[in-house]
Parts: structure tokens; C-alpha cells; sequence
């Protein structure tokens, strides 16, 4: 089953700002999806700030997938510049089924470390215009190994409906504890 | 829904020093944003961020970063180091100033190990870099102390640290 999370609602009279907290999900862990559902479409983009693992156990580092609006047809691409602490590759993917966005580490990895991302969602809730992604993210444990890497995504969703859920997948299972918090950011 | 990413403290030398520290940060956030500004240096050097009280043993900080020097993009990976490096194709300039932004994630709690985004504005009209790092100290400790370093050369006045606190959402 894929766990939703609502957003929250704040309470009226909250003091206007430009970075808004919306929600928090964490994986109990296995799960191989998680989604924000209902985003609130008052902002100008949304951010996820991503402290993840999976429990892949192949490789060391591991691309998080995003979706849009539950679509899983090829509607999206993306393109990757990634850095294994040796050199620096590149890919691109068209007519895809998920953007790559950010990165987490795996069960391969020491206990209790987690890869960092940041995901940027351009204007989300527009009704003309298809999706813009952009995202940083890295599993670097400490150790002398190109296994762990680092990566610079961008990415597109070709459909004009404004985001109203976000799913979140892993190429196998997040790991317990892994963290994803939605923040919506406000026009000037 | 709750305003968040507050400013927590900023810190500015008024003279030049080998150091500028931010102690006692609030341990009420999830993340930390940490804005740094160094003006152009009296001798080109490798700017760092120790962590609390990293001493020159520690060999807890690993990060590996992808870098473009205008003319080819490339990777390197550095570890075992009490610090973690804020730039590698290019070093802090002489003449131009240089901005970093790191993002410190679940850096309150003591359960899990410290991992950082680093983002370095390296930039001298013709050359310099620019870079993106992540990196992960090898140590549950909550972080309470932020230490900005020249390598042993002095920081010069202006550099600013400027902290801010993003809550859970």
C-alpha cells in the first residue's frame, strides 16, 4: 500500500513568509513509494528536502524517481551529470516513466548515513505550462570508493494540470528513517 | 502552514583572523542553511568548515564534489579530514570575492551521521569554478559549533557567516 500524507493546514493569521512548511513523510521503511497528496497550489514552487536511504542492496548510491499527479507513462525526462569523486559522467532520458531527482544512499552503506537532496519545483501550479524540476543531491559515506557519487538533475513533466501529488520512488525500498519534507515557496 | 527558514545569527569579522566561529547554534531546527561571503583574500588559499571541535586529527569528514572550470567538468572525492572543503578547482581569489552555501540536514539529531550540501561560487571573470559537493561526517554529534578556516592564512574583513534555521515541515 502507498502511505499518503495530507498537507498540513496552518492556522489562520500565521505571519506572511516566503519559505512555508506544507509536510513531512518518513518511511517505517520497505516502502516503495511515498506521495504527497492535496499539495496546496498557493505558491510560486515547492522545494523537498531529502535525507534518504534505500534498502537496495546492489550499489552504493541510488537515484530517488519523482511522479507527478500519479502519472507512470512516459510523459517525463531528464537529463543527469553525476561525479563518482574520479569523473564526471552524463545522461539523458526522453519519453521516460519518472525524473531522476537527487540522491540516496543504500543499505550497502554504513548504518545511520543517509544521502542529502534538494528538489526544486518550478511552477507547479500552472495550468499553461509544463513542469520544470531541478535537483542536487549526494551519498559520500567517507570512503575511498566511486560507488558514492554525487548528481546534478533537471527535469520536465510534459502536461500542462498543475501538481497536485507528488510521489516519491526508490528502485527498491526506502529505508526506515528516511526523511522527505515539502516546503512551498511565495511569490514577491 | 508555519513560516519557516528564520535567521538564526550572522556573524561578520571586523578584522582579519584564521578563524570565524558560530557558536552555540539553536538546536531547535531540521536543517541548517549556512550563507558564507569571503571577500577577496590577501594570499590565495582552500577555504574550509570544521564542525564543533574538530581538532587537526579528526578524520571524520568526507565529501565528494563535481566541478566545471569552464573549460571541462570532472569529479574528486577527499576524505579522513577533520574538515569539510569548500573549494578544489579553484581557491579562494585575490581578487574577486567567493561565496559558498551549505546545507546542513537533521543536524540536531544524535542518531544519525551528518550530511551536508555544499554549493561554491568560485567565479573570477575568466577563470575560477564552480561546484557542487556533498559530503557526510562520520559522527552522530549534534552540530553546535560552525568554524570557517583559511588554511592557516587569515580571512579577511567582511567574511560573513550567515545562518539560518528551516523547521520540520
Amino acid at each position: 500500500m502507498i502511505p499518503f500524507l495530507h498537507g498540513v493546514i496552518g492556522t489562520a493569521g500565521a505571519a506572511a513568509g516566503a519559505f512555508e512548511s506544507i509536510a513531512t513523510v518518513t518511511a517505517s521503511g520497505g516502502e516503495t513509494a511515498l506521495t504527497f497528496s492535496s499539495v496546496p497550489q498557493g505558491y510560486v514552487s515547492l522545494q523537498i528536502r531529502c535525507f534518504s536511504r534505500e534498502t537496495w542492496t546492489v550499489a552504493a548510491s541510488v537515484q530517488i524517481r519523482m511522479r507527478f499527479n500519479g502519472d507512470a507513462g512516459n510523459t517525463y525526462s531528464f537529463h543527469e551529470v553525476k561525479g563518482n569523486g574520479s569523473s564526471a559522467s552524463v545522461q539523458g532520458q526522453a519519453s521516460y516513466s519518472n525524473m531522476y531527482c537527487g540522491v540516496s544512499t543504500t543499505a550497502n552503506t554504513t548504518a545511520s548515513t543517509y544521502g542529502a537532496s534538494i528538489i526544486d519545483i518550478h511552477g507547479y501550479a500552472s495550468t499553461t505550462r509544463n513542469k520544470t524540476i531541478s535537483a542536487f543531491g549526494g551519498g559520500d559515506t567517507g570512503v575511498s570508493s566511486t560507488e558514492y557519487w554525487c548528481a546534478k538533475h533537471t527535469g520536465a513533466w510534459y502536461n500542462t494540470s498543475p501538481v497536485t501529488s507528488i510521489t516519491l520512488l526508490p528502485i527498491n525500498g526506502f529505508a526506515a528513517g528516511s526523511i522527505f519534507s515539502l516546503y512551498g515557496v511565495k511569490g514577491a | 502552514m508555519a513560516v519557516t527558514y528564520e535567521p538564526v545569527v550572522t556573524a561578520t569579522l571586523g578584522s582579519a583572523a584564521t578563524e570565524l566561529t558560530v557558536s552555540n547554534i539553536p538546536q531547535t531546527y531540521t536543517d541548517l542553511v549556512v550563507d558564507v561571503f569571503v571577500p577577496p583574500v590577501p594570499v590565495a588559499t582552500n577555504i574550509a568548515m570544521y564542525i564543533n571541535d574538530n581538532s587537526s586529527g579528526s578524520t571524520e569528514c568526507g565529501f565528494v564534489t563535481l566541478f566545471s572550470n569552464g573549460s571541462g567538468v570532472g569529479s574528486q572525492r577527499s576524505y579522513q579530514h577533520p574538515y569539510f572543503a569548500m573549494n578544489y578547482a579553484a581557491t579562494a581569489n585575490t581578487t574577486y570575492p567567493t561565496a559558498y552555501t551549505l546545507h546542513f540536514f537533521q543536524y540536531a539529531r544524535t542518531d544519525v551521521r551528518k550530511s551536508v550540501i555544499i554549493m561554491s561560487s568560485l567565479d573570477y571573470a575568466g577563470s575560477g569554478a564552480s561546484e557542487l559537493r556533498e559530503g557526510m561526517r562520520n559522527n552522530n554529534e549534534a552540530i553546535t559549533k560552525l568554524r570557517l578556516n583559511a588554511s592557516g592564512q587569515n580571512l579577511p574583513v567582511g567574511t560573513r557567516v550567515s545562518i539560518f534555521g528551516i523547521a520540520k515541515a
